[in-house]
């Protein structure tokens, strides 16, 4: 019943959107590493902080990158979740709720996430807390040198 | 099972497995990214995912990914280029390229690891957040 009035995925073309959606979600996936992961984490002190992530996610390309990211991984994955409760739910009245809930659950992370992304400001000086932020994890510095690992975030 | 290929039922319900684990996983990521609108529980939001257990976390979720990621190129293989009939190279190419992955990952994450279990401080961050300045 669901599936005939287009609540439930099914078909040709669900079939292939998942393996493209698949493809595109690894691409994407790779570049998030090479951005957040390999630039802003790893290249400066190590640390992601408030600043890092604004400065690079409120760019126009960034919120056009990752609103693509959002709706391609939510489609992606509670497809995947659709064809799970096709398999294991056969209750009419169950399959309706498991269904509903699927749907209420992407429309909530869908709107929430989209207005995260498009709401994001670039960070101006002086209007955060500018964070300090003291090393105590790996690698341990000895007592007295504790004060050469105090980093400080620029603007201090 | 709806794929070709009867010995990849194993391959099945772990795909099935990691990917209903990567979708609750996108919730949460959903949620920690939206506290962007406050910078201090933001920073401490990040202190808290540099601790030891969060790094152990964060490499079995590499796994994870890598697994359903790995398994999702051997779908393709097999549903668009027929890869059925060497299914076992692609199965065990995946896997040699999923431990070298995974291994790359335990490196730049296991130190920290490591250091938590010895200090007994699995939950608390590896630096402080100390607010002060700016305003």
């Amino acid at each position: 019943m669901l599936r005939e009035k287009g609540f439930e995925p099914g078909g040709q073309f669900i079939w292939f959107f998942h393996r493209v959606s698949g493809f595109a979600l690894v691409i994407l996936l790779i570049l998030h590493f090479a951005w957040v992961h390999f630039s802003t984490d790893v290249t400066s002190d190590g640390l992601l902080t408030f600043n890092d992530v604004m400065n690079r996610l409120s760019s126009p390309f960034f919120k056009a990158i990752d609103l693509s990211f959002l709706v391609l991984a939510l489609a992606h994955g509670l497809m995947g979740v659709m064809l799970s409760i096709q398999d294991y739910i056969k209750r009419q009245g169950l399959r309706m709720i498991a269904v509903g809930t699927v749907w209420i659950l992407a429309i909530v992370f869908g709107v929430w996430g989209s207005v995260t992304i498009l709401t994001l400001k670039p960070h101006e000086p002086g209007t955060t807390p500018e964070p300090v932020r003291k090393v105590t994890g790996v690698p341990q510095p000895a007592e007295e040198n504790q004060a050469l690992w105090q980093i400080v975030e620029d603007g201090q | 099972m709806r794929y070709r290929i009867r010995t990849g039922a194993l391959a099945f319900i772990l795909h099935r497995a990691t990917g209903l684990a990567l979708v609750l996983y996108l919730f949460v990521h959903i949620f920690s990214v939206s506290r962007l609108a406050n910078p201090a529980s933001f920073n401490e939001e990040m202190a808290l995912y540099s601790s030891a257990l969060f790094k152990f976390v964060e490499l079995g979720l590499l796994g994870v990914v890598v697994a359903h990621v790995l398994n999702g190129a051997r779908i393709i293989a097999v549903d668009f280029w027929g890869a059925s009939r060497k299914q076992a190279t692609v199965f065990y190419v995946a896997v040699g390229v999923g431990t070298l992955v995974v291994l790359y990952g335990a490196i730049h994450l296991l130190p920290a690891v490591f250091d938590g279990i010895s200090s007994g401080q699995l939950l608390s961050p590896s630096y402080e957040v100390i607010h002060g300045g700016g305003h």
